[in-house]
């Protein structure tokens, strides 16, 4: 089998009821690579890390992302690049782009680094994206992770700006937040673009765990500029597109013309599953059987020389009289999309706190803690309802726990990147 | 459209959870109220159990109450002479209570499958936990579970999060 991608798909209903109204259906997009790419060569990585080395990052701290910046480099190869950048109130180039072929040269260099003075990211942003564009390569992977446990101040529109220039050019950015301190704001906003995420990390002993994942999920790269194009029935509407395998974000859809959209997907890892939920209305519709939404699926394959594939696929639904049909909901697909409304309505009530409107925001963590608890996130549930009780005693949630909700809902928490464990369905 | 139980936002068809609230929709499903009921009256016995809405129960020798789902303002006829399993129907595991409070937004308010038990015995209306995950509440305080409470004339029941209050008949004391 020549290599590819493989598309599956679920629908939350299998039949409709004939209806005079428009109704909901959801379907569950899965992805995953098929036919022997593991056997297709490696892309090489170009990598540059951005570290914060402000004065809070001494000690533990720093030391973990030494060690974690040490095992980067012992895992590259000669075809890769790599790049260091620190920055505190200034920013400097601690290893120039360059192919990694030095390696006790390079960790010595590492070695160097110590912590003093305070958070300025945007300088550090700037180095970062003029050596990640250094090396002339004519495929590969062009990332920026970024390490940081403090707020920068007064720059931060600067720090979005720079992550835009970069994802516009195909770099992605993983912004790595350690401790309770850090904007999670700015983080969520520098990385919501695909190829990019931003991860919360609890503790330092996480820290080398986190970088070893993500060298290996960006070594396992085979598909890029993966997009989706979405294409309805006449009074079919795409309302919503969001990833929710390995984690969960919310994807921007293009309305290309009248019933038509378009989405772009990013870079995809050969391990592993990609899953996507649409929410799709659906027009009133006769008894028999209608196609509602063609998929088409295009990306390349790099190392295999392979530009843009195709996979197409027509979904179809079967309208049967009311009386006729059992109102029945596919388990895995009410799951990915509880873990989904789980993540909205934690969302929704950051936006109440920060208007003032705490009852709200109450009501909206205890609901998502009802849904987490429905798909099996015993403890998450917990941090989320104990949140609820405090946001309402206290009129704020705390620091810690706000991180704690915001990213494990996504699945972006510690060491593992969500979505991995089983469905529970 | 579907009426979600918990904030009364209206949705389409379909919806699994309200895009207002994230109530979970899938009890509410697109029915008719009566048929509701009516649906949630059938157990192992017909007879025993009518709704409000089809009107008072015919034979007057059983203990009757009534039940009022105050969030709803459902009123349930409930027929005592045998014990009443209230929790919430899940047909995939064939749970099907005599009293099925799923319709009444039960998942979300953490009604158990197997919840309580109501029953009339020596002239005491009775009410008993049955381990449930979220516990039963008899006006405010949280019951034993396998031990059954008297009741009085509009107790206040909670199962869950799920505020029922029960109305004796013919016996109001």
């Amino acid at each position: 089998m020549a290599p590819g991608i493989n598309l599956q798909r679920t629908l939350s209903r299998t039949v409709l009821a004939a209806s005079e109204e428009p109704q909901v259906i959801y379907v569950l997009l899965e992805a995953h690579a098929e036919g022997l790419v593991q056997q297709l060569p490696k892309l090489p990585l170009n990598l540059c890390l951005v570290i914060d080395r402000s004065s809070s990052m001494r000690g533990e701290r720093l030391a973990q992302v030494k060690d974690a910046a040490t095992r980067i480099v012992d895992q590259l190869g000669q075809d890769d690049h790599f790049a260091l950048v620190v920055f505190n109130d200034r920013a400097d180039v601690v290893i120039p782009a360059q192919r990694v072929l030095k390696k006790p040269d390079l960790k010595a260099a590492i070695g160097q680094i110590d912590a003093a003075g305070g958070t300025e990211m945007a300088q550090g942003m700037a180095l970062a994206l003029q050596e990640v564009q250094r090396p002339l390569l004519t495929r590969g992977i062009s990332r920026i992770l970024l390490l940081t446990d403090g707020r920068t101040y007064g720059d931060e529109s600067r720090c979005v700006e720079i992550a835009r220039r970069g994802q516009a050019r195909g770099i992605g950015l993983t912004a790595l937040g350690i401790g309770t301190e850090w904007n999670e704001d700015l983080l969520e906003t520098m990385t919501a673009s695909e190829n990019s995420r931003a991860q919360y990390i609890a503790t330092a002993q996480d820290v080398v765990a986190v970088f070893t994942d993500e060298l290996k999920r960006l070594h396992a790269i085979f598909a890029q500029q993966v997009q989706l194009r979405v294409e309805g029935r006449p009074g079919a509407q795409l309302r919503s597109l969001d990833q929710v395998r390995p984690f969960i974000a919310p994807v921007t859809l293009a309305e290309e013309a009248d019933r038509r959209w378009a989405a772009n997907l990013g870079d995809w890892p050969d391990t592993g599953v990609q899953g996507f939920l649409l929410e799709v209305i659906v027009p009133a519709l006769p008894a028999g059987d209608h196609p509602l939404l063609k998929l088409t699926l295009r990306y390349n394959l790099p190392a295999a020389n392979l530009r843009d594939q195709v996979r197409e696929d027509v979904i179809r639904v079967s309208v049967r009289p009311a009386e006729d049909v059992v109102y029945q909901v596919d388990g895995t697909v009410k799951h990915w999309l509880e873990r989904l409304v789980a993540y909205r309505l934690q969302a929704s009530a950051w936006r109440h706190a920060a208007e003032g409107r705490v009852q709200e925001a109450s009501e909206r963590l205890q609901m998502a803690g009802t849904r987490l608890l429905n798909a099996g996130e015993a403890s998450l549930a917990h941090t989320v309802q104990q949140e609820a009780t405090r946001i309402l005693r206290s009129g704020a949630a705390s620091e810690e726990g706000r991180k704690h909700i915001r990213f494990g809902t996504r699945g972006l928490m510690g060491r593992a990147i969500g979505g991995e464990r089983d469905t529970g369905a | 459209m579907i009426t979600c139980p918990n904030c009364s936002a209206r949705q389409l068809d379909g919806t699994i959870f309200c895009l207002e609230c994230g109530a979970s929709l899938i009890d509410a499903g697109p029915l008719e109220p009566t048929r509701q009921l009516a649906m949630g009256a059938s157990g192992r016995d017909e007879k025993a159990i009518t709704s409000g809405l089809a009107g008072i129960a015919q034979d007057d020798t059983g203990p009757l109450v009534t039940l009022i789902v105050v969030g709803s303002r459902c009123a349930i006829d409930v027929d005592l002479s045998d014990e009443v399993l209230v929790g919430r129907a899940d047909p995939t595991r064939g749970v099907m209570p005599d009293i099925d409070l799923g319709q009444f937004g039960g998942y979300d308010a953490g009604v158990s499958r197997r919840h309580a038990i109501l029953s009339y015995k020596d002239g005491a209306y009775l009410v008993e936990d049955l381990g449930s995950a979220n516990g039963t509440f008899v006006n405010g305080r949280q019951i034993e579970p396998e031990r059954a409470i008297k009741l009085r004339h509009g107790d206040e029941i909670m199962c869950g999060t799920l505020l029922l209050r029960i109305e004796l008949r013919g016996n109001q004391q």
